[in-house]
């Protein structure tokens, strides 16, 4: 299990807690003092990340969280965090 | 538009119960509470482990609860903190999110005010006053509905909140525990002296009324219900731990 925690350009905090397995992302916890609307889609991010390359993170991100509206962080915060955790292994 | 004003407090899992039930039940609301004991609640996506001292919390008996709603963890003090929520359908608030936090707090920058202090509005949901934080809201949308809630610190035991809030260790490194109370204040504290919780209801509800008129009421019977039902879920270790 690998974590990573960063301060967002907004001051607030993101998390992710993430494991690898032969490449793909096997579980992944997204969290931290943000703000999502709507909240359920970030649960929804996760389940649609499992199984995925890091190479893969960055569009299915981007597809799952069109029309968020996020607060607190970005979504190449959470995109480069993510990233970076899957293609550390 | 009359406003229902609510007046119902107990402890964390009721009260989020309550403000969840006023979410789906879309009554316009009002509502002004206290925890009764001191709580902590921690934003929809925030992890326990992360946010509060856990053992702090439990050396000094303070409940953690997960709100419905993103952001931050809070220190409910039961002495020294007047929290509010607003509910209601959709078409009642500005439809941009980050323009109905601003048109909401307005609330909060009401009270402040009226106890001859200056607030300033920062970020997207936060309170200052002389640059230190007073009050944070969370909001979140649901089936048509807004609900928005916050924090008034006219009291707050900033030192036990330093103690039980743990920053994420980013913030730690170049901050210690001191700067954040560093970064909180209070009415009270600004105003070198003991505000009495009497005074900022009052101050509250008068500011608050921006909204539109003010008629004391309860839960409804179905609303009763659903805050049974709730209640349950914010009691119990699955929800409180789900991240």
């Amino acid at each position: 299990m690998m974590r990573k925690v960063v301060r967002s350009r907004s001051g607030k905090t993101l998390e992710v807690i993430l494991d690898v397995e032969e490449d793909r992302i096997s579980q992944l916890v997204i969290s931290g003092d943000f703000m999502a609307f709507p909240p359920q889609i970030i649960e929804e991010l996760e389940k649609s990340l499992v199984g995925k390359k890091a190479e893969e993170v960055e569009g299915v991100v981007r597809e799952v969280l069109k029309g968020t509206e996020l607060i607190g962080v970005e979504i190449d915060e959470i995109i480069d965090t993510i990233r970076e955790l899957a293609s550390s292994r | 538009m009359r406003w229902r004003l609510l007046r119902l407090e107990g402890d964390a899992a009721l009260n989020m119960a309550v403000d969840e039930a006023l979410l789906r039940s879309r009554i316009p609301t009002v509502r002004f509470y206290r925890f009764k004991p001191s709580a902590v609640t921690i934003g929809y996506f925030q992890r326990v482990e992360s946010s509060v001292n856990l053992k702090e919390a439990e050396m000094l008996g303070v409940s953690v609860v997960r709100r419905i709603t993103g952001g931050g963890a809070v220190y409910h003090d039961e002495r020294g903190e007047l929290t509010y929520s607003v509910a209601g359908p959709l078409d009642l608030f500005p439809k941009d999110v980050r323009q109905s936090f601003r048109y909401l707090c307005e609330g909060v920058m009401g009270v402040v005010r009226r106890f001859g202090l200056e607030p300033q509005f920062a970020g997207v949901n936060d309170v200052l006053i002389g640059g230190r934080k007073v009050s944070g809201s969370a909001q979140t949308r649901e089936g048509g509905a807004l609900l928005q809630h916050g924090t008034i610190m006219y009291d707050t035991d900033l030192e036990t909140l330093a103690r039980l809030i743990s920053p994420p260790r980013e913030k730690l490194s170049d901050k210690g525990l001191g700067s954040v109370l560093e970064r909180v204040t209070t009415i009270s504290k600004e105003l070198g002296r003991d505000v009495r919780f009497e005074e900022v209801l009052k101050a509250a509800i008068d500011s608050f009324s921006f909204l539109g008129e003010m008629g004391e009421g309860d839960l409804t019977e179905e609303e009763w219900r659903h805050v049974q039902e709730l209640e349950e879920k914010y009691r119990s270790r699955r929800w409180n731990f789900r991240r």
